[in-house]
């Protein structure tokens, strides 16, 4: 009776559940975390509901970064009917703190999210980690949104080169995902380090000969970064 | 055949359905019984527990770790035995939703599928009751497994 329940539900029933980052235009402030492009492009299969009823339309690959938030966006694909009224809860608060959409990691661990719907009941749940970082890294991208690599401690620029890079943070080698408070000093005029207008993106721009030293800061962790400058 | 070897051969078929018969009656007298069955797995790195047993009945899942449960349900009443055109509607309580908590699937409007999934560490039970019997298992919800 069950698998015939739930074959049936899983073919009516398609639940999309995105994660999105919440960058710079929804949070005001500098933000750090991998950028929304990259959860598009990254072209990992997605991940579905425990009950098999639900899936995941953009890459869920990786822990929370403990301290960071995560945007959930809720999509179902159901015959005959538009999404349903869906309210996000999560099993464990201890680990995971939902305000709407918005996840807040505050403790190391595992917690399911359950997705519920007008009548409270469970449409599907999905578990997921939280996991404190251990180190930032900065990742150039291309124009386009793809990821080109890390970027390296020191680096030479000519002046009016110009980088896109984000801080994102990473747990023993493993990439985590979610968003946070980025801070940024700069010792040195030589170039200027300004938030792009989408995503987590920041452009880096070599305005005239010398040389900085960066340090940017993030969940506790901070990174260091030689730029110099050549006419 | 003569007649007396005809006698006895009905009066050995009398007393095997007679046996059968008795046997059969001793068979079919099974106690009402309810019991919880996983409906999904667990996340990688932990594991959840149902222990169905005569003689215990219990649940050992980690906190922040969900899992789908549905309901077997048997029952001895003469009119279980007929068909019914719709499932039985147990109930499920817990003793204390600080530790464990549960939801109701919405693809049988909550008739006999839940989410089960463990809050905080702790111990607690959980009342299954159905139409003709009634099962308490013993929850511990633990820190990590």
């Amino acid at each position: 009776m069950e698998a015939d329940t739930r074959a049936r539900w899983g073919a009516v029933l398609t639940l999309v559940v995105g994660a999105l980052a919440s960058f710079a235009g929804a949070c005001g402030g500098d933000m750090g975390g991998r950028p929304g492009g990259s959860y598009a492009n990254n072209g990992g299969r997605p991940q579905c509901g425990a009950l098999g009823v639900a899936c995941v339309g953009q890459k869920l690959d990786a822990p929370i970064a403990l301290g960071g938030t995560f945007e959930l966006d809720v999509r179902y694909q159901i015959a005959g009917s538009s999404g349903p009224p869906t309210t996000i809860f999560s099993a464990a608060p201890s680990v995971l703190r939902v305000d709407g959409a918005r996840l807040t990691a505050v403790g190391q661990g595992v917690s399911a999210v359950l997705f519920l719907g007008p009548d409270d009941g469970v449409l599907d749940f999905l578990h997921l980690w939280v996991q404190p970082a251990t180190e930032l890294r900065i990742i150039r991208y291309t124009p386009a949104g793809a990821p080109l690599g890390r970027v390296q401690p020191a680096i030479k620029l000519l002046v009016h080169d110009e980088l896109l890079i984000a801080v994102e943070p990473f747990a023993n080698g493993q990439p985590l995902a979610g968003n946070f408070e980025l801070t940024r000093t700069l010792q040195g005029t030589s170039v200027a380090i300004v938030p792009d207008s989408v995503s987590g993106w920041y452009r880096v721009v070599a305005r005239t000969p010398g040389t900085t030293q960066v340090r940017l800061g993030a969940l506790g962790l901070s990174t260091d970064w030689s730029i110099e400058v050549e006419p | 055949m003569t007649d007396p070897t005809r006698t006895l051969l009905r009066a050995a078929g009398a007393a095997l359905t007679l046996l059968g018969a008795t046997t059969a009656g001793c068979v079919t007298e099974l106690p009402p019984r309810i019991e919880l069955y996983p409906i999904s797995s667990a996340p990688p790195a932990r594991t959840f527990e149902v222990f169905n047993r005569d003689d215990k009945h219990s649940i050992v899942v980690p906190i922040g770790v969900a899992f789908g449960v549905t309901t077997s349900e048997r029952c001895t009443r003469p009119d279980a035995a007929k068909p019914q055109l719709r499932a039985p509607e147990p109930g499920l309580s817990i003793a204390d939703a600080s530790i464990l908590d549960a939801r109701a699937l919405t693809r049988t409007q909550g008739r006999h599928e839940w989410v089960l999934f463990g809050v905080k560490p702790g111990r607690t039970t959980v009342t299954l009751k159905g139409e003709c019997a009634t099962q308490v298992y013993e929850v511990d919800v633990v820190s990590g497994r």
